[in-house]
């Protein structure tokens, strides 16, 4: 399994970065802050990899260092398209800052969080074998 | 008395996203000036962009760019009080403060926001009238770093 980046897309205080992992799973790492003006970068990132079938997503947010209620928004609206597809939506290690926000809107309980991409990866192929 | 009583630092930005940072960032250097703890500045980042992002998205959305949004700080002795206010059309602060009860996964981004602003800030007001805009006036009490309290 060698992972490709497919795309990188930035701006000043934000950079997005996608790679496929197999066909139907992809990861997004996210560097820098979410907010109402950067967001929407990742959106767009998001829905590309859903119009070409990437429905197993992984959300790393380790480098995430700012994260408002639009990207919360985001986030809530692309796991519900991949589950409505069958598929998830994971993230991966949120800096405890992030964790906090996630706590307060309790969309702790809602997302499922691994500490590695490698642990998300698993975690997506082990749900793909039980709905098989 | 401290040396930052009774200071206050005003900014208005244009109703623009992009604006947005700048709001976070001064608000920050604001609360830093005073002491607070890294966690209380995090807090009063994503309280101060939840609420310029609410009067952007909100406030005069018809006239992108062209109302300016203002935000106050006011450096009090045991707080710092930030001040948001756009010159939009106004809202029910209480309608949007009910979605609440909702589950998190059927909130609205707006009601996302009020939450974290909520949770985020000691005291929180909203005042909204039908023309004359809507103000969010958020409190950030200054509590003793833990180098202080080891005296």
């Amino acid at each position: 399994m060698k992972p490709y980046r497919e795309d990188s897309v930035g701006s000043m205080n934000l950079e997005v970065q996608t790679q496929s992992v197999n066909t139907n799973t992809a990861i997004i790492a996210i560097t820098g802050e979410m907010d109402v003006y950067t967001t929407p970068q990742v959106k767009d990132a998001m829905l590309a990899l859903l119009e070409k079938g990437y429905y197993h997503l992984i959300v790393n947010l380790q480098q995430t260092e700012y994260l408002d209620s639009t990207a919360l928004g985001v986030l809530v609206g692309t796991l519900k398209r991949v589950r409505e597809r069958g598929g998830d939506l994971r993230l991966v290690a949120p800096q405890p800052k992030i964790r906090r926000l996630l706590e307060i809107t309790r969309l702790i309980k809602v997302f499922s969080i691994d500490a590695t991409e490698e642990q998300a990866t698993q975690n997506l192929a082990q749900e793909g074998n039980e709905t098989e | 008395m401290t040396t930052w009583t009774g200071c206050h630092v005003e900014l208005r930005i244009p109703n623009r996203p992009e604006f947005v940072a700048v709001a976070r960032m001064t608000v920050a250097a604001v609360a830093a000036r005073m002491h607070l703890t890294i966690e209380d500045i995090e807090d009063i980042k994503v309280a101060v962009g939840e609420a310029c992002t609410n009067a952007i998205q909100h406030g005069c959305p018809t006239h992108a760019g062209a109302e300016m949004i203002s935000l106050q700080c006011d450096m009090e002795t045991d707080a710092l009080v930030v001040t948001v206010h756009d010159p939009g059309d106004g809202f029910d602060p209480a309608t949007a403060t009910r979605q609440h009860r909702h589950s998190a996964i059927t909130l609205t981004e707006r009601g996302l926001g009020m939450l974290l602003i909520e949770s985020l800030m000691d005291e929180v007001a909203f005042s909204s009238n039908t023309g004359s805009g809507t103000e969010v006036r958020m409190v950030k009490r200054v509590r003793p770093t833990e180098a202080e309290e080891r005296g």
